[in-house]
């Protein structure tokens, strides 16, 4: 006999919270939705269809799955159960406990490279990642290229599965095997760093460690930050570098690749130290019965040289909203290749049974009529990153953006 | 027979209209029920200090009110994640500050809107606000039984929606397209928890929706008549930056 079948069933109570959690996911699509046939879909006959099914599911797995598939439908990022074993994993004490391995890494083509690498990590840029923990990364790649290879979200999730892969206990060792730029296989135990930067909480979102990183590359100034969060602490220092150690800098990097978003509004307020030209917009965010726009509030001094952004398919949402603005005002070219198009305004609600739910309530049109979401920034100098040239140690996309700005010197907005 | 239904109901539409209160009492109402007029001359500033929450995402945080008369406001909320956020206006300029959003300047329609929105004693100095009244229905709004009733501003002409409370004179619900820095956002204010805060009666509990969303302030604590320093009505100096340079120093200049 044995008991794992009864420990997976439901106790009526949790039936009950589980289909007000699927009743509460559908309605609020349907209310909340900016369209009222939520993605071109008849929503009532969703419901009626999955319904069903989820009365007669057996767990709360299978109930989680049918509110996942309902959301799939709307093939609209923004749309997600986050499960409540997630947030117990990211609190704010465990996610301290969620290591980092001191380098960054990106699928290009099928296979995963090393694309950056904080001092005192033992290995090089342009490594291949053949394992991770024994584990062969070729067929996790394979696996995400399966389900998103011909979608828009195939760099975004192809990141995501590798920042995961790469992630444990810090202070622990995490055997890889890389292939250097001879082709030899080189087996490395990695040990796993505390995150950088802050946790910041925000809303029902889980912790995220944020953290930004400014210099000076010759004369030209490199800001990059992680994501669109906490403002108080990210704002001042873009807004420091900008206008006071770069004030005469030839122009200015932001360097958006791997940058989710996050409060969709901080685009406007970083936005802010390098537009100085009043009442512009970066672009509209329209819900079901009104809009808002997402005005730019020029700082009291701002930086008015040359600006470069670089994008990449992991630069979402808010990050996508801050490089197609500005864009579109002419204010930076942008650097890199195609954003995730994920571009939509959402919140993060928790469900009756302790999962999260994001949601998307507007749909996000650039000031120059793009809408963002399916179609994403394209950039205007597309620049991909190659094994080859980070073999060599450069970055082919921030090269790119200095060359361009080296040759604006003189061309002050 | 058509025709006569049709002239029958609106015999009965104007009877009833003929049955409602005239706006103008549901206003004086409102200000006897929640003290008077001599209690209200009584008040010269408040200060009121509570909390703010965003239920739908989770988000919290504190709210200050430091407000004057005539029209002096500060508007200051701490919130978890996203930082401090003022809003103030000093009888002559409006602004927000927030480090999300940057610093901003009110001009224009948004200014003069703030400014009417920052009048002291706002229910005794409701003529100054509207230059029209209309009672046009008995309904219920928020399970509570109303008298509506369109306003017509003094300024611009833009029409707002009231609902009072039939029992008690309170009022219920404002409706209105507030003007922001993000462009026009229909809105409504939801006033409950109605208590004694030394001469008058008011909402302690407020409730925001907008843009999908619903924000909910509770004030916690309420002084009337606190002393409150005329420097915290003046811009910061982040405003002060975007603000003109005077004709007489830009010469000197």
């Amino acid at each position: 006999m044995t008991l794992l079948p009864l420990l997976a069933q439901m106790s009526p109570q949790e039936r009950s919270v589980q289909l007000e959690s699927f009743e509460h996911v559908w309605k609020t699509v349907r209310d909340k939705h900016w369209d009222v046939r939520p993605g071109g879909l008849d929503w009532q006959k969703v419901h009626d269809e999955l319904r069903p099914k989820a009365d007669k599911a057996t767990n709360a797995s299978e109930i989680r799955a049918l509110m996942s598939e309902m959301l799939a439908r709307l093939k609209q990022s923004h749309f997600k159960v986050i499960t409540s074993v997630a947030y117990k994993d990211l609190d704010l004490d465990s996610a301290w406990g969620i290591g980092e391995p001191g380098f960054e890494a990106r699928v290009l083509g099928d296979k995963a490279y090393v694309v950056k690498v904080e001092a005192g990590v033992p290995v090089s840029l342009g490594w291949q990642i053949r394992k991770v923990r024994g584990n062969d990364l070729t067929k996790s790649i394979q696996v995400v290229d399966a389900v998103y290879k011909n979608t828009n979200y195939r760099d975004l999730r192809q990141t995501s599965m590798l920042q995961s892969k790469l992630m444990g206990a810090p202070g622990t060792g995490m055997p890889i095997e890389f292939e250097d730029a001879q082709g030899n296989a080189v087996a490395k135990t990695i040990l796993l760093r505390e995150p950088r930067g802050n946790a910041v909480p925000f809303g029902n979102l889980p912790p995220a460690p944020v953290w930004i990183e400014t210099r000076k590359i010759g004369n030209t100034g490199y800001i990059r930050f992680n994501m669109f969060l906490d403002p108080m602490r990210i704002g001042p220092q873009i807004g420091k570098f900008a206008t006071t150690t770069c004030a005469q800098c030839d122009g200015i990097v932001i360097d958006v690749r791997g940058n989710p978003g996050g409060i969709g509004i901080m685009a406007c307020g970083v936005a802010g130290w390098f537009v100085s030209k009043p009442n512009t917009k970066l672009g509209t965010m329209h819900m079901r019965e009104s809009k808002m726009m997402f005005t730019v509030n020029p700082r009291g001094t701002t930086f008015r040289g040359p600006v470069a952004v670089l994008i990449d398919g992991a630069s979402a949402s808010t990050a996508e909203i801050f490089a197609g603005g500005l864009q579109d005002l002419k204010r930076a070219r942008v650097f890199g290749t195609k954003s995730a198009a994920a571009a939509l305004p959402s919140i993060v609600e928790r469900l009756p049974n302790g999962d999260g739910f994001q949601y998307a309530v507007a749909n996000y049109i650039s000031e120059s009529g793009r809408t963002l979401e399916a179609n994403g920034v394209i950039p205007d100098e597309e620049i991909r990153l190659t094994r080859e040239s980070l073999l060599a140690g450069n970055d082919a996309v921030i090269d790119a953006a200095i060359l361009w700005i080296r040759k604006q010197k003189g061309n002050s907005k | 027979m058509k025709t006569l239904a049709i002239v029958l109901v609106a015999a009965c539409a104007v009877a009833e209209a003929a049955d409602l209160p005239k706006a103008e009492t549901l206003f004086e109402k409102y200000v006897t029920v929640t003290g008077g007029m001599a209690a209200y001359a009584q008040r010269r500033t408040e200060v009121a200090k509570g909390t703010v929450q965003m239920a739908a995402s989770g988000v919290t945080g504190t709210a200050e009110f430091y407000s004057a008369a005539p029209n002096s406001q500060v508007i200051i909320m701490e919130v978890q994640g996203v930082g401090r956020i003022e809003q103030g206006t000093d009888g002559v300029r409006a602004w927000e500050l927030s480090e999300v959003a940057g610093p901003r300047l009110k001009e224009g329609a948004e200014r003069i809107e703030a400014l009417r929105e920052a009048l002291f004693n706002l229910p005794a100095n409701w003529r100054k606000l509207y230059a029209k009244v209309d009672t046009v229905a008995a309904e219920t709004t928020e399970g509570i039984e109303c008298y509506k009733v369109l306003a017509t501003t003094t300024n611009g002409g833009k029409v707002e929606t009231w609902w009072f409370d039939r029992k008690t004179g309170y009022t219920v619900k404002n409706r209105r397209t507030a003007i922001t820095g993000m462009g026009e956002i229909p809105a409504e204010l939801i006033f409950k928890d109605f208590k004694k805060t030394g001469t008058v009666i008011q909402p302690l509990t407020l409730l925001q929706r907008a843009g999908g969303q619903e924000v909910v302030i509770r004030l916690v604590t309420v002084n009337p008549n606190a002393a409150i320093p005329a420097s915290r009505f003046a811009p910061p100096a982040e405003i002060r930056q975007l603000m003109p340079v005077p004709q007489t120093r830009k010469k000197a200049a």
